[in-house]
């Protein structure tokens, strides 16, 4: 079995600047003026499937476009200095940083101030080519698909990647819900395996309302499904008709910020290690109980220890 | 004899401007349609004017080892401020402000005011008032710990070198710490402030009284500034009530920057207060015809007061109208 320093994982698309802003109290008084104790700026979307792979050793190469601005430069510093490859990355003068800003009380609650990325039109390059050819699996966000300089270059990504026999997975998340449908069709023709919750099953499966309508996702490119479903665990349908389920780790909840993305890059370099689906599923499952018992996003997914803690032996990772 | 520099000190901000279409309720989201992010903080507007004014500004004040930080670098240094004195922090970042605008107007603002908190007095360094022939401090130094004793050393470095200290208040801090800000008068040469803040300074209604109370204290000038009414001056021989410029408002943000900007120069280059006062009241009309804080000075505010001269010659300051118009066109 290979082990995890031995994959190259590629994520295209959904690079974004979370800074967390830590004030008093919510509601947001209007004309209001509060005083912030702590600002940090943490990468949001993909970096944190970026940062999950780096944390267990497998080499993440980062593609996508951000503005050449200060959230830009400070997000890609973050996932450079946890080893991610970012040097493909499009840093565009005329355009800028998707961003969000996250207002946290310390009650627990927040409010997301978010600017979507937009610049010039970017084409599939050569570099980026030669980055997927390079990678053991690729996998993007659906979230990109609301992106305009980017989705018709996620698009023909996805399909030269998959031309070029690499396993392709597609997370579409709740914000695929403002793509047309034509675009997510597209996506879903793009890739050979989908990670979803049960909640999103309807936004890909045409009538579909939930579990039993996954196996629909299916095709000719489509070959596993995987189903998230937080604290229940997860489980992962195979085209062949095979189903495995794994419960999950029951542990403290404190913030479910970045498991599902977490989670997402521990299931891929569990599965390319050729690992059975349960396990991959186990091991999975552990780097998002270990997430939801931190707090925060970013540079705050597990480390590889903290993911064997959850696992406690029942998989040797 | 030519004035020297002034040294500011305050907070080194960048303000993160959203125009959002509502501020949502907790657990929502909302998208802006613009992100701005300028160059912030009261001495920064300050400093940007006074070297469009041709007069030399050097910063002090900390920010953090971040891009933030670098981008408040490259901003000073581009209008021409002498950076060196900035002093960079690990422990904390730079200083963040983020204003959400909603369509009608109103701002909502978050402050994080990072590293500037943590400029120790033995980050000032004493050849940092070497040529320097005014200080100017802005009020949000006095509501840190750390920052505040700073403040007073260098009140002190000041004082025993016989340069003259100014301070631009500010509402917010003042509302905070209003007894250190009471200390801080008698070492004052010039103070700058609003209506609010001197009655509180003071525990006096009144302008007059505000003034001559703030005068006792052995300042040189005191300014109040009435927003969109003007400014009144007082100094030990006279007052005066100079109505504000009229001007088509866009955004009133760094407008009282760009008042003390006016005044520290006019007054560090012996005008007549009638002079200072109308160039105070000129930046500060005109920057609040730009969007965010303006980057204006000579070359914006000689015009203006050119053609307020000529629109207007029964202008109640046309006495410092035409000083400030003779002495900035004498400026090469």
């Amino acid at each position: 079995m290979k082990s995890f320093s031995e994959l190259t994982i590629l994520s295209l698309g959904d690079l974004v600047s979370d800074l967390n802003v830590a004030i008093q109290s919510l509601p947001v008084t209007h004309q209001g003026h509060q005083l912030v104790d702590r600002v940090h700026l943490e990468p949001g979307g993909a970096g944190n499937f970026l940062l999950a792979g780096a944390r267990l050793g497998c080499r993440m190469i980062a593609l996508g476009v951000v503005g050449d601005d200060i959230y830009g430069r400070e997000m890609l510093e973050v996932l450079e200095s946890e080893g991610v490859k970012t040097e493909d990355v499009i840093r565009q003068p005329d355009g800028n940083t998707t961003l969000v800003f996250v207002l946290a009380d310390n009650h627990g609650h927040h409010v997301f101030l978010g600017q979507v990325g937009r610049g010039p039109q970017v084409s599939l390059q050569d570099n980026w080519k030669a980055a997927l050819r390079s990678a053991d699996a690729v996998h993007s966000y659906g979230y990109t698909l609301n992106e305009e300089r980017l989705a018709p270059t996620l698009l023909a990504g996805m399909e030269y990647a998959l031309a070029c026999g690499k396993p392709v997975f597609f997370d579409p998340g709740p914000h695929v819900a403002n793509v047309p449908i034509e675009t997510r069709w597209q996506a879903l023709q793009r890739c050979s395996a989908v990670l979803l919750t049960e909640e999103e099953i309807p936004l890909v499966v045409p009538g579909g309302q939930g579990l039993a309508d996954a196996p629909r996702l299916f095709s000719e490119t489509v070959h596993l499904v995987v189903v998230k479903r937080g604290s229940e665990g997860s489980l992962a349908l195979s085209a062949d008709g095979r189903q495995v389920e794994h419960p999950g780790f029951k542990v403290p909840l404190v913030d479910s910020t970045a498991a599902g993305d977490s989670f997402a890059a521990a299931f891929i370099a569990s599965w390319l290690q050729g690992r059975p689906l349960l396990d991959a599923l186990a091991i999975a499952n552990a780097m998002g109980a270990a997430k939801v018992q931190k707090p925060g996003s970013g540079r705050q997914v597990p480390t590889l220890a903290e993911v064997r803690a959850v696992l406690n032996g029942t998989v040797n990772i | 004899m030519p004035a020297g520099c002034v040294l500011l000190f305050g907070d080194l901000n960048v303000d993160n401007i959203l125009t959002v279409p509502e501020i949502p309720t907790p657990g929502h989201d909302t998208y802006a349609s613009r992100v701005e992010t300028h160059l912030g903080g009261a001495v920064c507007n300050t400093s940007v004017i006074l070297q469009r004014l041709h007069q030399p500004a050097r910063m002090l004040g900390a920010i953090g080892q971040d891009h933030w930080g670098e981008f408040v670098l490259q901003e000073l240094q581009r209008a021409g401020v002498d950076t060196r004195y900035i002093v960079r922090k690990f422990e904390q970042g730079t200083g963040l402000i983020f204003i959400a605008v909603i369509p009608n107007g109103e701002r909502t603002m978050f402050s994080y005011r990072g590293a500037n908190t943590i400029l120790l007095p033995q980050d000032i360094p004493e050849d940092i008032l070497d040529g320097v022939s005014l200080v100017q401090l802005s009020g949000y130094v006095f509501i840190s710990p750390l920052q505040c004793q700073s403040a007073f050393h260098l009140i002190e470095m000041a004082r025993k070198r016989g340069v003259p200290v100014s301070l631009d208040t500010g509402l917010d801090p003042l509302e905070r710490e209003p007894e250190i800000f009471r200390q801080v008068l008698p070492h004052l040469t010039l103070c700058i402030t609003g209506e609010e803040e001197a009655a509180l300074l003071t525990g006096k209604p009144d302008l007059k009284d505000q003034a001559v109370a703030l005068l006792a204290q052995g300042m040189k000038m005191v300014a109040i500034k009435l927003g969109g009414r003007g400014a009144y001056l007082a100094w030990p021989q006279g007052e005066l009530l100079l109505p504000a410029f009229q001007v088509e408002v866009k955004d009133t943000t760094g407008a009282g920057d760009a008042f003390s900007a006016g005044l520290i120069y006019g007054w560090m280059h012996g005008y007549s207060p009638c002079a200072s006062g109308a160039l105070a009241n000129a930046l500060g009309g005109l920057s609040t015809t730009y969007y965010g804080a303006a980057w204006i000075g000579r070359d914006e505010v000689l015009p203006f007061l050119q053609s307020v001269q000529r629109q207007q010659p029964d202008h109640p300051a046309r006495c410092g109208i035409q000083e400030s118009i003779q002495r900035l066109s004498m400026q090469a």
